[in-house]
């Protein structure tokens, strides 16, 4: 082993001696001057290449006086630059858009795509990519598209969230511009919190999870938002069944500083306020949703970058009513969201040395209140339950030679988490009850990764140190990280990574949906944080110039996963002892995913299978023995593709389609029924039918072991059509047309018993939509 | 297995097996089980079989104690729970006030309000419910007809007021109740945040012929309750989606079903007078 160090440090050293000279910069849309994140930057010469980071930076360490580097990003046209280099040089590559749908190949010498990474354990896509998919109901969203990936699939069918490798959606870390967002979903869970419009990229990682992330145990998706074009002022409004969308975005200064703002909303409920107000109507009720992103960015100078990013999403549920004529009104009213502001700051110390310093605060919260106001006797009850997280961030990159680089850096996070706090309020008094729920902790994280780059060899060897801290009782972790990659002949790569994860915040949840309700509860002393460990082995190999094929297989266990006792539920947020309410037990998954990728030509698409098993343990259920878990699919298929059409020059036209087939879900069917002693009051009460009566209250439907019930296979087929057409002055319009399960199958979302029979309720049959978008 | 134990009364406890969902048969009792219940474990009874599944112990338990069950039943692994009866809540009610609907020439009796104190020197794990009576409901026209001059009693099966202590868990928007929202068969409500301390809150609804019950659960009923109605109300709102069935919480070792007490406290409001 030492022997082996040894041999390290000195290939390194060696390699230092030599002539370098670094090449760094950022790599940008040349129209709007937008930097691009996942851009490959690769010196042929050398074979080494570095992909740009989140805010478009790379440092690249050349060999040679002179220098031919290739940059490729997906949706751009490849360029080929040649530069001397005397001196350490620092470059801006702008790349132009589109690519040339004729020539088949673009890959060049770079077969192998992100040089960190495999594609299995990372995957990338940007804002063309995530709104090639089919639409449902009008919208596209970045967490579906996601969900065409192997070993990634829905909760629920049209879920926006997501499970990874069989872990829960809790345990999938949500980042917007480094921020986290604790709950990402609208409308009880379809539709997630980002708008596709406002989305410049989003990397999901599923294996080899880099150092630099931590706090959940299965994925990390992390969500970057468009920057604001640097040139032109540029907008886009859209209108679909549910909501309608408006983004602009301009320079403040050219090419130094601009702004992002995207608004969306739905108007469900202003045409039920019209419908009411013409029936004439005293009730209102309803439901909205928006989301807000808003976004800066000013280049203080090459060396200095400042960004500052605010996002607001809410969901809101409201029935009010009223009788004038006694003077009484009540209004119900509950809402739930998330807000998000982040500050950053680039800095380039030297062309060795970048930096990223950040401050944000992440905010969610659920609320409902009920407000009387009875011929002046006024009452308001108000029950909430929240998150906060403060935090201050800092990322540094040392590319200290060509074949070695350092990312280190730190994390601390203050928590407060107040789960049910409620309160009431009267003319004469207002208390505020169980104030005392409210719960801090601060959570101190270290991290480095190194990385290694040598001719066939990528390395990335790292740790995460953290600290937990939560009402004076302290949890030390160390989270070793290690992912490689061995690039052999014949556009082979063989990948292997290792990961360990420590998830100190636990979702209460009793739904696979994705709640409002759920709550985010930190560990303490009687409910340890969950930890993880997995191991992942791939090939990756282009089979053809424009084709990438890949299998790889894992295995993951975790530990100290938690689940409701026997009997035990989560309703509204207001449980109070949630520590009694939960059972700590052990989880493991293992599968095989395959993909084959097209991604370039008039037709691009993926195909992608995964063979898994997903298990919990836990002690006092199903006998102590092995049971599947909830989001356990053993077979999921899946295969997408996007075909552009022949069209007349200043026109556009898409074709895409998505198919999923699955294992159906696992299910907690009632599938006994107990005859139970009549509750309290209930017993000779009844005299319409006493027989009835008695069977209703006495008999109940009950199961012994969780998730005892799978679904059928569940499978769907959606189309989309897309058509833009150029206007002049540089605008555009686009019609979008999707049919989501074209041949209506009836997929279950959940099974009851009814006069003595089960019955199947299925809730998306065919849907078609259309939405309309405007750019100028 | 099914047994409540409650001071008042003397023990009851139902045993019978479970059946399949998409069965239709009557459920099969079991009549040759060996029932025996420890007091803070000293053998207390042996309970007999009286009728099909039923198993009956002429003795009346005690607030404050221990209760041990085991079940011996041939071929069948033994099944155990234990329980303590919770202590009687003390409940408080200050004098009626009426409140009456105004109309321009009239005005006649809504409802009564009070407020009520629930007081207990340990953790309170309080379930509220209503019994109203009514008289000659079916016709009191008709002599014809069976029960035509008997007293019914109805439960309530949702009750509606304000009280911060109240869990939410059943609690669901109707705006047939003045405050827009009623609690689904029970309110339950709690101390656990500082048990102790008293529970206040104020009733608007009290009505004439009204029987209102509170009983403060042991741990396990009282988690025995919430689930059941939890999967009543799943049960009830079919249209209902994103909720998941729910297993009913047990306490039993080898069985399902509930070994839980309770006690019983109750305001009489059948006879009360109002002046109007």
């Amino acid at each position: 082993m030492n022997k082996w160090i040894a041999s390290l440090i000195l290939l390194l050293f060696t390699t230092s001696l030599q002539a370098q000279r670094h090449v760094t910069g950022y790599v940008q849309d040349a129209q709007s001057a937008e930097r691009l994140v996942g851009a490959n930057v690769f010196d042929p010469q050398s074979r080494k290449g570095v992909t740009t980071n989140s805010f478009g930076f790379f440092s690249l360490n050349a060999l040679t006086d002179s220098c031919r580097l290739q940059i490729q990003h997906i949706g751009y046209k490849t360029q080929n630059i040649c530069i001397k280099l005397n001196i350490d040089t620092m470059l801006v590559i702008s790349l132009q858009p589109g690519i040339s749908l004729d020539e088949v190949a673009v890959f060049g010498e770079n077969p192998q795509g992100n040089h960190e990474f495999s594609n299995l354990n990372h995957t990338q896509l940007n804002r063309n990519q995530i709104t090639s998919f089919p639409a449902f109901l009008g919208e596209t969203d970045v967490t579906k598209a996601l969900q065409y990936q192997p070993g990634v699939s829905a909760g629920r069918e049209n879920s926006a969230g997501f499970n990874v490798r069989g872990g829960g959606a809790d345990q999938n870390l949500i980042l917007l511009d480094g921020a986290p967002v604790y709950n990402m979903y609208h409308a009880m869970g379809f539709f997630s919190t980002f708008n596709s419009y406002a989305i410049k990229d989003a990397s999901l990682y599923k294996g080899g999870i880099p150092a630099r992330y931590g706090g959940r145990l299965s994925s990390v998706l992390d969500v970057t938002a468009r920057e604001g074009n640097m040139r032109d002022f540029e907008g886009v409004v859209s209108v679909s069944p549910i909501s309608a969308q408006a983004s602009i975005e301009a320079p403040i200064k050219q090419d130094t500083a601009s702004f992002l703002l995207s608004f969306r909303r739905s108007y469900l409920d202003l045409l039920l306020r019209s419908i009411l107000k013409l029936a004439n109507n005293e009730s209102q009720f309803g439901y909205l949703l928006y989301d807000l992103n808003a976004k800066t960015n000013w280049i203080v100078n090459d060396k200095n970058r400042l960004y500052l990013s605010f996002y607001s999403g809410r969901d809101t549920q409201y029935y009010n009513y009223a009788y004038k004529d006694d003077n009484f009104e009540a209004d119900n009213d509950f809402h739930w969201g998330n807000y998000t502001g982040i500050i950053r700051w680039n800095h380039i110390f030297n062309s060795k040395l970048f930096a990223n310093l950040s401050a944000y605060g992440s905010y969610f919260e659920n609320q409902t209140t009920t407000t009387i106001d009875d011929d002046g006797e006024f009452v308001k009850f108000q029950s909430r339950s929240n998150l906060k997280d403060f935090s201050l961030k800092s990322d540094f990159e040392y590319q200290h030679s060509a074949n070695y680089s350092l990312q280190f850096g730190s994390l601390v996070s203050a928590l407060q988490f107040a789960p049910g706090i409620t309160s009431s309020k009267t003319k004469d008094n207002n208390n505020t009850l169980n104030d005392n729920n409210k719960t801090n902790a601060i959570i101190a994280e270290l991290y480095a990764e190194n990385k290694f780059n040598f001719k066939t060899l990528f390395l990335n060897v790292g740790g995460r140190i953290s600290n937990y801290n939560h009402e004076g009782s302290s949890e030390w972790s160390f989270q070793p990280r290690l992912s490689a990659i061995l690039k052999l002949q014949n556009k082979l790569s063989i990948s292997a990574s290792y990961m360990q994860m420590e998830q100190y915040l636990h979702l209460l949840s009793s739904s696979s949906m994705g709640m409002p309700s759920d709550l985010w509860i930190g560990s303490s002393n009687r409910v340890k944080p969950e930890t993880s460990q997995q191991v992942s082995l791939g090939v990756e190999k282009n089979i053809w110039s424009n084709i990438k094929f890949g299998i790889e297989s894992y295995y993951k266990k975790s530990e100290n996963v938690i689940r409701f006792k026997q009997g035990m539920g989560f309703s509204d947020g207001s449980e109070i002892y949630w520590e009694d309410a939960v059972v700590p037990g052990k989880g493991r998954s293992y599968g095989l995913e395959l993909y084959a990728q097209k991604t370039t030509g008039r037709f691009t698409g993926m195909v992608s299978y995964t063979l898994s098993k997903s298990e919990q343990l836990f002690d006092g259920l199903n006998n102590a023995e092995w049971f599947p878990f909830k989001f356990d699919r053993t077979h999921d298929f899946s295969i997408n593709g996007k075909y552009q059409l022949r069209a007349p020059e200043g026109k556009m036209r898409n074709l895409s389609f998505g198919f999923v087939l699955q294992s159906g879900n696992y299910y907690s069917i009632p599938d006994i029924e107990q005859k139970n002693s009549q509750l309290p009051g209930m017993e000779n009460v009844g005299y319409f039918d006493s027989n009835w009566w008695d069977d209703y209250f006495s008999t109940d439907k009950n199961y012994v072991n969780p998730n005892n019930f799978q679904m059928p296979l569940f499978h769907h087929l959606d189309l989309g059509y897309e058509s833009t057409k150029q206007l002049k002055k540089g605008r555009s319009r686009t019609w979008n047309f999707s049919i989501y399960n074209v041949y209506n199958r009836q997929n279950p979302w959940t099974y009851y018993k009814r006069e003595g029979q089960f019955m199947q309720l299925s809730i998306f049959p065919i849907i078609p939509s259309a939405s309309y978008i405007f750019r100028w | 297995m099914n047994c409540v134990l409650n001071p008042d009364s003397s023990v009851r406890l139902s045993l019978s097996y479970t059946r399949s969902i998409d069965s239709n048969k009557t459920f099969e009792s079991i009549d040759d089980a060996e029932v025996m219940l420890f007091e803070n474990h000293e053998l207390w009874g042996i309970l007999s079989n009286t009728t099909a599944g039923c198993y009956e112990l002429n003795k009346k338990p005690s607030i404050g104690k221990n209760y041990q069950l085991k079940i011996n039943i041939a071929g069948e692994l033994p099944i155990s729970a234990e329980t303590t009866i919770p202590n009687r809540l003390r409940v408080d009610t200050t004098e009626l006030v009426p409140i009456f609907y105004h109309t321009e020439d009239n005005h006649f009796l809504k409802s009564c309000s009070a407020k009520y104190t629930i007081t207990d020197d340990q953790e309170i794990k309080c379930w509220n419910y209503e019994i109203y009576k009514e008289t000659h409901y079916v016709n009191d026209s008709d002599p014809d007809i069976p029960g035509h001059d008997q007293d019914y009693y109805f439960f309530e099966y949702g009750l509606s007021y304000l009280s911060p202590f109240a869990d939410n868990f059943n609690r669901q928007i109707d705006n047939i109740y003045d405050l827009g929202y009623y609690y689904h068969f029970y309110v339950r409500q709690t101390n656990e945040i500082q048990p102790g301390s008293a529970i206040t809150f104020t009733k608007t609804s009290i009505r004439k012929n009204t029987i209102d019950y509170y009983f403060n659960a042991d741990v396990h009923y009282d988690k025995y309750m919430k689930s059941r109605i939890q999967s009543w109300i799943i049960t009830e709102w079919q249209d209902l989606p994103f909720n998941e069935p729910v297993q009913m919480y047990s306490n039993i070792t080898n069985a399902m079903g509930i070994f839980g007490s309770a006690t019983f406290s109750f305001i009489n409001y059948i006879n009360i007078s109002i002046n109007e």
